[in-house]
């Protein structure tokens, strides 16, 4: 069954992909975290992003975000009880620094993603920035993982 | 779950529970019997030790419907996972406490398996059981021909996931490799569990006619089978619970 991940296994991917490119969420009391949260809070890890309720902390730098379950899980019933199931996972990467581009991230994590166990990876358009209002780079990618989780 | 016995509505079965069971014979030889699977349990202290050799591997007492062939492979599960045994040296039918073969991984202690093998991952099972005819006319046929029975072809087509540890269909492949002769076993929804112990089921022996497999980049591995049967269909009626 080695060919199964988890949301976990998901998680652990991208930070690792990642790693001295993340930015800083900071609060009001001026407490900082790496600034990676994943939007299931089962997949979260150490460090909760949202250790201080429902505020909205200032970012700096790379904001990574990770969603599981972006579309419905693909499932496949056999005869008997037998079945597969697949998960499509998004991870979106937020450029705040308006002097920085997301592209070295996006290109570390297609690199990191493109393994035999993630299929059908999509990657989305690189939305610059159109005005100093709307100041933030994004890049979207969404892929398929084999999963019992 | 009460069928059309009990119940005033006939229902259609769903066909998804079926299920197959597959083992290697001597060519040209029939089962004189329903060879019913049986369940196969390890019977090592600490396990059957992993190993690329054969080796022998005591089992509980248990009685095989028929003979057990080279080349069959089974699927030992326990709580924790899925185990593939190849079966590397001819075990006679009858009570049986012992079975000889590969084990690439270790096997634990109390792991079972069903013999002949269940064949999993299985997307489909379709028989085909057509009769040729042929019609020729009649010098006072009024119309109608009449009708010749011709031969009878039976098959089954099925697809299913290519996992090595799908011992069953590793069976077929490995039969349709060395050309030997394989029994299959379809298991039949049971028409009403409340009556029936026991199922109906369809068997005979085939030769495999196809094991193709096929996946594109973001398909799952799966293989196309199909056996030709031969000398027929046979078919076990359900059991009636005592």
């Amino acid at each position: 069954m080695s060919s199964l991940l988890t949301g976990l296994d998901i998680r652990s991917i991208v930070a690792t992909a990642l790693t001295g490119m993340v930015g800083t969420y900071t609060y009001s009391n001026g407490a900082t975290e790496t600034a990676l949260k994943a939007t299931d809070g089962a997949y979260r890890g150490a460090g909760q992003p949202w250790a201080f309720g429902p505020e909205v902390p200032k970012v700096t730098g790379l904001e990574v975000v990770i969603e599981l379950d972006v579309e419905a899980p693909e499932y496949q019933p056999y005869m008997g009880s037998d079945y597969w199931i697949r998960r499509r996972a998004g991870v979106t990467l937020k450029q705040h620094t308006i002097t920085a581009t997301v592209r070295p991230a996006a290109r570390a994590l297609v690199k990191a993603l493109n393994r035999p166990d993630v299929i059908g990876l999509e990657i989305g358009p690189r939305v610059s920035r159109d005005s100093r209002v709307d100041n933030i780079e994004t890049q979207s990618f969404t892929f398929l993982y084999s999963t019992e989780d | 779950m009460p069928g059309a016995a009990s119940g005033t509505v006939l229902a259609t079965p769903d066909a998804r529970t079926r299920e197959m069971f597959v083992a290697i014979v001597p060519n040209d030889t029939t089962p004189t019997a329903l060879p019913e699977p049986v369940t196969i349990t390890v019977n090592e202290a600490g396990g059957q030790p992993a190993s690329a050799t054969a080796a022998a591997m005591t089992i509980d007492s248990v009685s095989l419907p028929i003979s057990m062939q080279v080349g069959q492979r089974l699927e030992f599960k326990d709580a924790s996972g899925t185990y593939l045994f190849e079966v590397t040296a001819v075990v006679a039918s009858g009570t049986r406490t012992e079975i000889t073969g590969i084990a690439r991984e270790g096997i634990p202690d109390n792991a079972t398996a069903k013999f002949p093998t269940r064949v999993g991952l299985v997307l489909n099972i379709d028989t085909s059981e057509t009769t040729g005819t042929s019609t020729f006319s009649t010098f006072d046929h009024n119309g109608t021909s009449e009708v010749a029975r011709g031969e009878g072809e039976q098959s089954i087509t099925s697809a299913a996931g290519a996992s090595y540890y799908n011992a069953g269909l590793e069976t077929i492949i490995y039969a349709q490799r060395a050309g030997v002769d394989v029994v299959w076993v379809i298991e039949q929804p049971n028409p009403d569990a409340d009556a029936f112990s026991k199922p109906p089921y369809e068997w005979g022996v085939g030769v495999v006619n196809d094991v193709s497999s096929s996946g594109g980049v973001n398909d799952k591995l799966q293989r196309s089978l199909g056996i030709s049967v031969k000398g027929g269909i046979k078919y076990v009626a359900p059991v009636k619970t005592p």
